[in-house]
């Protein structure tokens, strides 16, 4: 090992101890006559210095309180955050329920209130005035005075409610996945993020299944489109507050290897990886050289994000 | 400590934020180059592993969770940055190349010098190279350890921190008289 080109490669594993023995006395013979290594082995050796002495910040004296103020306005904004799902939700339900029975009715409510027909476009502050108490008035009238037996009556008008219900506001209720209708007060979405979150993917979020769902509008079941009523769509956006995300499916086996190349290309937060246009180029091509079959969404704009997931689940 | 932080013991918690605030400081500054984001980096670090505490089933070392979460957080405020730096205009951009140096105190000493160098190396290394750098120079970390936090094979570890000091160097030699 006499020469410079073969030396200066492995400077640095001679500083780290990784060579063998053979090549350690080799470099080090080279190192007594060659004054050009000896200077870059001294070059090498004074930047591991000057970073391992590298001067840090000290820690501010009242960096514990800072994080222990933080700690609690988290806190505070997850229960708000709570709270205001748990409100929303409360507020959907009953306006479904109230939209569902005031429409059962609707001979009754024309009657009483002079509504419009209700076939005709609405917005949302109409469907607000359904939910009122005012609304659900008739609806106790009708209650009492309709035949206990008009079974097929109403079932016909749930019919109609369905398709008088997509017909209100398609593009709306074709967002709402059904998991996410907030029917239920016993969770969050803050709950449910943390929940699915593991030390492997420290922000992880279940969400993005629901997410998939509706970037890509696939068949969302009538029973969510009708539950939704005017409102629920908007409650899910207030919920989630995030935006759709592309999704890269890979066979179980490479998901791992897939997943690591993404935060080399990437930066990954709450389980979403973003990259620009380019570092996406390369990512697409080692992620298709480690699963071939790899699903890979296209690239629209300067950058995309994405989650990774295993393919048939 | 993890099982009482677990059940919102926050005095465990605060133990271990005494135990590991002045790494995560450390990586964060390395990452940053900036004290003050640095500090903002490592209180959102804590922050997150208050509230994701739950989730850690200790199939890796606390401390290896703590720097994945650290290396996302400082991820998350570099990309900010980025979109940031987007509507500066170049007199702001100045500022921000000179960066830092009121920190250190030889302001004027050889030393100081060598300091502000290597700060303005490290600016201009990417993120992946600097952060490879930081954990195992500065850091003292193993490769293993490095190979978990970062969920990169130990090979991939060691090329990475290799190529990382080639970079590192090339940019260094344009003051090379320094550090010799």
């Amino acid at each position: 090992m006499n020469k410079c080109e073969d030396v200066i490669p492995i400077l640095e594993k001679y500083i780290d101890d990784e060579l063998t023995e053979t090549e350690k006395q080799g470099v080090e013979e080279h190192l007594k006559h060659c004054t050009a290594c000896s200077e870059e082995l001294a070059f090498a050796n004074a930047v591991r210095t000057v970073l391992k002495n590298t001067e840090m910040p000290k820690v501010p004296s009242d960096f514990l309180e800072r994080v222990n103020s933080a700690v609690d306005n988290t806190k505070k904004k997850k229960t708000f955050g709570i709270f205001a799902a748990r409100t929303v939700s409360t507020v959907a339900a009953c306006l479904v329920i109230a939209t569902v029975l005031s429409l059962n009715n609707k001979d009754n409510l024309t009657e009483h209130m002079n509504f419009h027909d209700i076939s005709a476009p609405r917005t949302d502050t109409e469907t607000i005035i359904i939910g009122t108490d005012e609304a659900e008035k008739p609806n106790e009238e009708k209650t009492e005075e309709a035949p206990k037996n008009n079974e097929k009556k109403i079932a016909e008008n749930n019919k109609k409610v369905n398709k008088t219900q997509k017909k209100v506001q398609p593009e709306e209720h074709k967002e709402v996945p059904i998991k996410e209708i907030p029917l239920s007060t016993d969770t969050s979405a803050e709950e449910a993020s943390a929940a699915d979150l593991h030390e492997n993917e420290p922000a992880a979020y279940s969400f993005d299944a629901e997410k998939e769902n509706i970037s890509e509008n696939k068949n969302i079941p009538e029973t969510a489109i009708a539950a939704t009523g005017g409102g629920g769509g908007s409650s899910v956006r207030m919920m989630g507050g995030q935006k759709s995300t592309k999704s890269v499916y890979a066979d179980k086996e490479c998901i791992d290897e897939i997943k690591a190349k993404a935060e080399e290309y990437g930066l990954l937060e709450d389980g979403i990886y973003t990259m620009d246009a380019e570092n996406y180029t390369f990512f697409a091509k080692a992620a298709e050289s480690i699963d071939p079959q790899c699903e890979l969404p296209e690239l629209s704009g300067e950058s995309i994000s994405f989650t990774i997931k295993e393919k048939g689940v | 400590m993890v099982k009482l932080i677990k059940s919102g013991d926050r005095q465990a918690f605060n133990l271990l934020v005494t135990e590991y605030q002045q790494r995560v400081i450390n990586i964060s500054y390395s990452m940053l180059s900036d004290r003050e984001e640095a500090y903002d980096a490592a209180q959102e670090v804590f922050v997150k592993i208050y509230r994701y505490i739950g989730n850690f089933r200790g199939d890796s070392s606390l401390s290896t969770w703590i720097y994945r979460i650290t290396k996302n957080v400082c991820s998350d405020f570099l990309r900010k940055r980025r979109e940031a730096v987007i509507s500066l205009d170049e007199e702001d951009e100045k500022k921000i190349e000179i960066g830092d140096t009121s920190y250190f105190p030889e302001k004027h000493s050889e030393r100081a010098e060598m300091l502000r160098v290597l700060k303005n190396a490290m600016e201009r290394l990417d993120e992946n190279s600097r952060m490879v750098i930081t954990l195992y120079e500065t850091e003292d970390l193993s490769y293993d350890e490095i190979s978990d936090i970062l969920n990169l094979p130990v090979g991939t570890v060691k090329s990475r921190l290799n190529r990382a000091r080639e970079k590192l160097k090339n940019i260094l030699s344009e003051n090379r008289e320094l550090f010799l």
